[in-house]
């Protein structure tokens, strides 16, 4: 465990939130990942989520910091992203061209011990990404929050600021849909 | 809200499965980078920049009521202080003997500091227009002049008899 430098007092709740961050980090990074599809933007927004998780919301019950903190990252992917479509459709205007970095392509190979399990994984995710993509983003949202993350239901609305119906109607859409998506991947036709 | 995977269809298995892998996969670099924004984050916890009587553990309501009555106690403070010396911000007329105004001394006075009238009054009665304040001081210095005469004053003397 890493030496959490904050005052004495803090010390308890901060090694708490240590704990937490540790635990959610690299799935953040890549649930954020998924919706920006660019490591750079990818890693700001799991950044900016934790800094404001701690700096807002560090003293609710830790059991609320999961949801919250999702909820945090959610928005800060889908301002990203509005961001990104405005900067494109104002480039697209002047007739200039996005000098936007290609992502995850551009990300270094991580090392592999058996190439043919990589390439297998690899294009389970690259099937997911895509079956992902053509969902409508609060589907994709509700699935990614229930199953890849694991948040409950109510956890899962509050992360989505919707209510528990909404999550479950998005979700049973969003696996339906998959299904018929992935279905060679599973084995199911 | 903790985690559940209460599904388990082949979907659910297949997405959790392939998201697994891809975790296992992330690079050392970017691994570290998630480790220095984490740490940041936590360092932040120590650098809270709420006031002192929040950090205290003071509610919000109760640090709002403090200020609110700070804030009447200043307002009723400054108005008996008003009440008590009420002719203390007054502007300073210039008055002869039996208390009537002395226009030659309140010409003589523009431009002066014991100015009745200073010129930043002046200018902001012209609404920033200057040749006003030409014909305003021009005319003032007139009506000085004119009462100093002496067959004028008798004249009217003479009218009013």
């Amino acid at each position: 465990m890493a030496a959490v430098p904050v005052g004495a007092e803090d010390a308890p709740a901060a090694l708490e939130m240590d704990r937490f961050l540790r635990e959610v980090e690299a799935r953040a990074y890549r649930i954020a990942l998924l919706g920006l599809r660019d490591r750079d933007d990818a890693l700001d927004a799991v950044q900016d989520a934790m800094l404001r998780l701690v700096r807002r919301y560090a003293n609710r019950p830790s059991d609320e910091w999961r949801a919250l903190f999702y909820r945090i990252l959610q928005n800060r992917v889908r301002d990203m992203q509005r961001r990104r479509r405005f900067r494109s459709r104002v480039l697209g205007f002047f007739g200039g061209t996005d000098d936007a970095r290609e992502p995850v392509a551009d990300a270094p190979a991580p090392e592999h011990a058996d190439p043919l399990e990589q390439t297998s994984a690899t294009n389970a995710m690259d099937a997911l990404e895509h079956a992902l993509a053509t969902l409508p983003a609060r589907q994709r949202e509700a699935f990614v929050l229930r199953c890849l993350e694991g948040l409950d239901v109510a956890g899962t609305a509050l992360a989505m600021g919707c209510t528990e119906g909404s999550v479950k109607t998005h979700y049973s859409r969003a696996v339906h849909r998959l299904r018929e998506l992935l279905g060679a991947h599973i084995g199911v036709d | 809200m903790s985690n559940t995977n209460s599904e388990t269809g082949p979907v659910e298995r297949f997405a959790r499965r392939a998201f697994e892998e891809e975790i296992e996969r992330i690079d050392a670099p970017t691994r570290m980078r998630l480790a220095a924004a984490r740490r940041g984050a936590i360092e932040s916890m120590s650098t809270d920049r709420r006031p002192v009587f929040l950090r205290l553990g003071a509610p919000a309501w109760a640090v709002a009521g403090c200020a609110a009555a700070l804030v009447l106690a200043l307002a009723v403070a400054l108005r008996h202080g008003d009440d008590a010396s009420p002719g203390a911000d007054a502007p300073r007329v210039a008055t002869d003997r039996r208390g009537a105004a002395r226009p030659e001394e309140e010409i003589n006075s523009i431009g002066s500091s014991d100015a009745l009238v200073s010129p930043a009054d002046l200018e902001l009665l012209a609404g920033g227009e200057p040749y006003v304040l030409d014909v305003l001081e021009e005319d003032l210095e007139f009506y000085a002049w004119l009462e100093q005469q002496p067959e004028l004053a008798a004249g009217g003397r003479g009218r009013e008899r």
